[in-house]
């Protein structure tokens, strides 16, 4: 019996070939494609959860308030010691500190450059989990002036992994390597290639760090000895701020305080309210995967489904024929679960088989790290099995009962099945396909409004023609530098160049205290240290005073400029000129920069623009010896040639270091990657939704007419036209469009307005782009309509009604 | 009325070639009753597919009301098609989805007639045929005579010049068949040329002009004298 049944589904099989084979494709591609998206939510939601105590590590972060509120992702460096010693339900401790930026390690007289380094407790071993590959984690790094590597980074300057106890230069310090690890995984918070111990900071550093409540700079993570509810424990963390943050304020002449908080540790990767944090996950961009990646597999089920009711029509004499010869309803039902079975199986099979493919693809996009094995994890095993269950059993069972409980006789005669409840299902089905699809157009255009948005919002200043060198930290190789600085001075192909501490990503926040009304206030504000020549450079606008100018010496010290928003937020709008302005603050409103401010910029962005504008002092400082930056803006035309000759000069001159040259667009791009990100992985997968949406629509228009050829045969006869043939053909489905729409609008609507709201600046949801996706989806329609219409319209009506 | 020469149709499938019609003339003119007969497989079907232009003849020539209708275009013809002829077919041909009514209207829907004019003539046509009180049934709810009257009240419900019927009787017991004899011996006779494939020569008898084909060739044509009584 059963291998009748097989054979009757291999006959079947071939005899619809191309429809099997798409719809056995188009699963495939269904199944790949929420996979990689599957494997990527996945992904973002592990974060950190291998270390072993995972559950009971938390984020220490703080609220300050100094005149107006910041929530920091980072503490001062005393919090972390404080808690152990007075709170017994306080384990331990870890600290992180440096931004991760690039460092230069020089073994034996060779200079690597490398970035995220980073200095650290010797009780990160007993907090968090790594793999040891050499070195004892207990004492790894207790010492002074010892390092713990990563594998990649071992073998990167050392060749090899055995390297315990040799010596390294990190710019300017020795340090023994005291251990190796193996590389931070992927989807770790706190990424570093390398670790030195906290006590290998110079003792001021360290003292001026911890004695300071609100000199912040550290990742604080706590080890609590039980899981606890955050939110109970950041009552009790009141105290920290009555008993040492309030007294030092008062010694030190500032009421501002301290409002701790926890975040456990599963939590980090999507807690992005706090400022100088590392780059975080987005809550509603995983929403919309999520969402995307079930759309896709339903789209690619939907068609897998619609195809076996489809074929149901055509089935129905085969069963009423085994029936009366004596097959029961449970055999049948076992024959069609058999053959769904079958057929999913295939196409799980080639859907995994395409999710190894794509893999590397997936992960340059979506900046994932997953491999081949991540596929096969328990986890992501149990969703496929789901899958296959789902979609195995509607598309087998449901048939299977409708076409096991028919009469025999009523199948026999012949008599057509009328389009009923069957119907109405399947074009539910396409219906919701459309309704998918137009979601992702929709979300495709939207996205690429928004990139486009922000890539042409005016900056502020132009971008044009100008690029970034950052010079070499190491003291040195700075000094080196100089003569070719002086290059740029004379060189008529450079316009002008500014050296400045302008950085691209975030940007130094200190305390001044400002003008308001009679007294002074204290607040942090950003700022940037420039010379004389940064607003013409950059092209920022004046718009009140005057630039900082050489002429003014005493411009280093009391003068200060600020932007329109500081204008706005410092209420001086009706004379920012001569408000006084201190940095560098003493006690007793004493400070050492004590000044006015002598002109107002226009704002301009220099962050991304995810943040809103925010007040800005511009400081002078003519010499700018810890100037990171030199701005260069060339004149007009090519300036390619005269770049190469600056960086044969720069090797000329910096040995030691390379030209490390940025370009402002490309900087400011850089800032957009995840939008990028998403941007590019939903054109992609909302490609493919509405290919395979088509694919389908593809087979059941051509079911369709197949089933109503009699019907179309006999209006031809009775003279309706060629169109009037294709309407009748194409009307259920433009309805059904047309619903979808609808029914699409508003979802797309919240949804994605949810995600923009996560952006300063942003455009709107356009209503033209939506109705550009109904026609896109229309003209789909009409493209496979029409495909089929000619096909009908080209045969002889006579051939459709004969009945043999 | 119509008039057909050396009309030749062969149909090919992989292994062999068939001559439905093999080089047939015929004219028939205005307020005929012609019957067509002969063996299974003679080529009735296909004439009278030319001559309902529903198919190309692939050589021969057919005039209908004096025009040259065989090199026309597919919209052309489906336009002649739908202003001078009727259609009744041995298997009905009822849309199943749509109710006697509807079915009936169809034809008048393509002629762009409107709305109103056509349930008057739907209703007109569907008491002439005894059926009036079926016309929002399905055709799935009649007995065979009941849809074979359906399928004629739509060939005629838009009072074309030439009904072409296809063995209207094949699948009637007699007592319908008769009935369905008598709507087109009345239509007739109010001046409709009337072309009908029959097996029956009983049937034929209502005919004024019997053509017997054998092989795709007219075999005889003779008189119907019981009609000139
Ligand atoms: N589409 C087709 N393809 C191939 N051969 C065909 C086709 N249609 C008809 N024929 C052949 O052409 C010949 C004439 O067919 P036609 O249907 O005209 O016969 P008929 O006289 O109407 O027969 P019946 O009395 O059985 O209805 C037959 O031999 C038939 O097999
Ligand atoms: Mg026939």
């Amino acid at each position: 019996m059963l291998g009748n049944q097989l054979k009757v589904l291999w006959r079947n099989l071939l005899g619809n070939r191309v429809y099997t084979l798409l719809n056995v494709i188009g699963l495939a591609v269904g199944i790949a494609a929420s996979t990689l998206i599957g494997l990527y939510v996945i992904d973002e939601l592990s974060y950190d959860n291998y270390h072993e105590k995972k559950d009971r590590i938390y984020r220490l972060t703080t609220t300050l308030d100094l005149g107006g509120d910041m929530q920091a992702a980072v503490t001062n460096m005393a919090v972390g010691p404080t808690l152990k010693r007075d709170y017994p339900l306080v384990e331990n401790y870890v600290r992180f500190f440096g931004g991760g930026g690039e460092v230069e390690l020089t073994v034996d007289n060779t200079v690597y450059k490398t970035d995220n380094i980073r200095f650290t407790d010797s009780t990160l071993f007993d907090v968090f989990t790594y793999e040891f590959i050499q070195g004892d984690p207990k004492d790894a790094l207790k010492a002074p002036n010892t390092v713990v590597l990563t594998k990649t980074l071992a073998l990167k300057v050392f060749g090899a992994t055995d390297v315990l106890n040799k010596q390294l230069k990190m710019n300017n310090s020795m340090l023994r390597v005291t251990g190796v690890i193996e590389d931070v995984k992927p989807n770790s918070e706190m990424q570093f290639k390398a670790v030195v111990s906290m006590s290998t900071l110079p003792q001021q550093t360290r003292d001026v760090f911890t004695q300071d409540w609100f000199r912040i700079g550290v990742f604080t993570f706590i080890l609590m000895k039980e899981t606890i509810d955050p939110y109970d424990f950041e009552d009790e963390l009141d105290e920290v701020n009555e008993k040492y943050v309030l007294p030092w304020g008062q010694a030190n002449g500032s009421e501002a305080s301290h409002d701790f908080r926890l975040t456990a540790l599963k939590d980090v990767h999507f807690d992005n309210r706090h400022e100088y944090d590392l780059p975080k996950g987005k809550k509603s961009t995983l929403y919309i995967f999520v969402l995307l990646g079930f759309f896709l597999l339903l789209i690619a089920a939907f068609n897998f489904i619609n195809l076996s009711l489809a074929q149901q029509r055509k089935r129905s004499k085969e069963v009423g024929v085994r029936k009366t010869l004596g097959a029961s309803n449970s055999s049948i039902m076992r024959q069609f679960i058999l053959e769904s079975c079958l057929l999913t199986a295939v196409s799980m099979l080639i859907g995994l088989m395409l999710t190894e493919i794509f893999l590397e693809q997936f992960n340059q996009v979506s900046g994932k790290y997953i491999v081949a094995w991540d596929v096969f994890t328990p986890k992501v095993l149990a969703i496929e099995l789901g899958i296959f269950v789902f979609i195995a059993l509607l598309s087998g069972a449901y048939p299977a009962f409708i076409l096991s409980n028919l009469k025999p006789t009523t199948v026999l005669k012949g008599t057509q099945q009328k389009e009923g409840s069957v119907g109405l299902f399947r074009k539910l089905l396409i219906g919701l396909q459309f309704l998918f699809s137009i979601f992702m157009i929709t979300g495709s255009f939207l996205v690429g409004d928004q990139l486009e948005y922000i890539r042409s919002k005016n900056l502020g200043f132009d971008k044009e023609n100008l690029v970034t060198v950052t010079l070499p930290s190491d003291t040195t190789a700075r000094k080196n530098a100089l003569p070719w600085i002086d290059l740029l001075k004379n060189d008529d192909r450079i316009k002008s160049y500014s050296r400045s501490n302008l950085p691209t990503g975030g940007s130094p926040e200190i305390m001044f205290r400002i003008e308001d009304g009679e007294r002074l206030q204290e607040r942090t504000v950003k700022c940037l240290f420039v010379d004389e020549y940064f607003a013409e450079v950059l092209g920022l606008k004046l718009t009140q005073g005057r630039f900082f100018s050489s002429k003014f010496p005493t411009d280093a010290q009391q003068g200060f400029i600020v932007n329109q928003t500081a204008v706005k937020e410092f209420g001086w709008e009706d004379e920012p000129l001569n408000k006084r302005v201190q940095w560098g603050l003493l006690a007793d409103n004493q400070a050492e920069n004590d000044g006015k401010v002598i002109g107002v910029i226009d704002d301009f962005n220099f962050q991304s623009l995810h943040n809103k504008l925010e007040p800005l002092i511009l400081l002078y400082n003519p010499s700018l010896q810890g100037g990171t930056t030199v701005s260069i803006r060339f004149k007009e035309g090519d300036y390619t040639k005269t770049l190469s000759y600056l960086e044969e000069e720069w090797n000329k001159t910096v040995k030691t270091h390379a030209f490390d040259l940025s370009f402002y667009d490309q900087d400011i791009a850089e800032n957009y990657r995840d939008e990028n990100k998403l941007f590019t992985i939903f054109m992609f997968f909302s490609a493919v939704s509405i290919i395979l949406a088509s694919f389908g629509l593809f087979s059941i228009l051509s079911y369709s007419i197949q089933a109503r050829s009699k019907e179309i045969g006999i209006r031809k006869v009775l003279g309706a036209t060629d169109v009037q043939v294709m309407w009748i053909i194409a009307k259920d489905f433009v309805w059904l469009m047309i619903g979808a729409f609808v029914l699409a609008t508003p979802v797309v609507y919240f949804l994605w307005s949810s995600w923009l709201d996560d952006f300063a600046y942003h455009t709107n949801l356009q209503i033209g782009s939506l109705i550009l996706s109904l026609l896109i989806a229309l003209v789909l329609v009409l493209i496979t309509v029409i495909y089929h219409g000619i096909k009908v319209s080209k045969s002889n009506p006579i051939d459709t009604i004969r009945v043999e | 009325m119509l008039k057909l020469e050396n009309i030749v149709k062969k149909y090919r499938t992989s292994a062999v070639e068939t001559l439905a019609v093999n080089g047939l003339s015929i004219t028939i003119n205005q307020g005929e009753f012609v019957a067509i007969m002969g063996a299974s497989g003679c080529g009735k079907s296909t004439l009278l597919n030319i001559i309902g232009m529903l198919d190309n003849a692939d050589s021969g020539s057919y005039f209908l009301d004096g025009k040259d209708v065989s090199s026309l275009k597919a919209n052309e013809r489906t336009d002649v098609r739908k202003n001078t002829i009727g259609f009744v077919f041995q298997n009905f041909n009822l849309i199943d989805e749509l109710t006697v009514g509807e079915n009936v209207e169809l034809p008048l829907q393509y002629l762009n007639i409107p709305k109103s004019e056509r349930k008057q003539k739907v209703d007109r046509v569907l008491e002439k045929m005894g059926i009036a009180h079926r016309k929002n049934h399905y055709p799935s709810q009649l007995s065979g005579g009941q849809q074979q009257r359906v399928a004629v009240a739509r060939a005629v419900v838009t009072e074309p010049k030439l009904v072409l019927a296809d063995e209207p009787t094949g699948n009637l017991d007699s007592h319908f068949g008769n009935e369905v004899l008598d709507i087109l011996k009345g239509l007739n006779a109010a001046g409709t040329t009337i072309v009908m494939v029959t097996h029956s020569s009983n049937d034929a008898k209502v005919a004024q002009r019997i053509i017997e084909l054998r092989d795709g060739k007219l075999l005889t044509e003779r008189v119907e004298a019981v009609n000139q009584l």
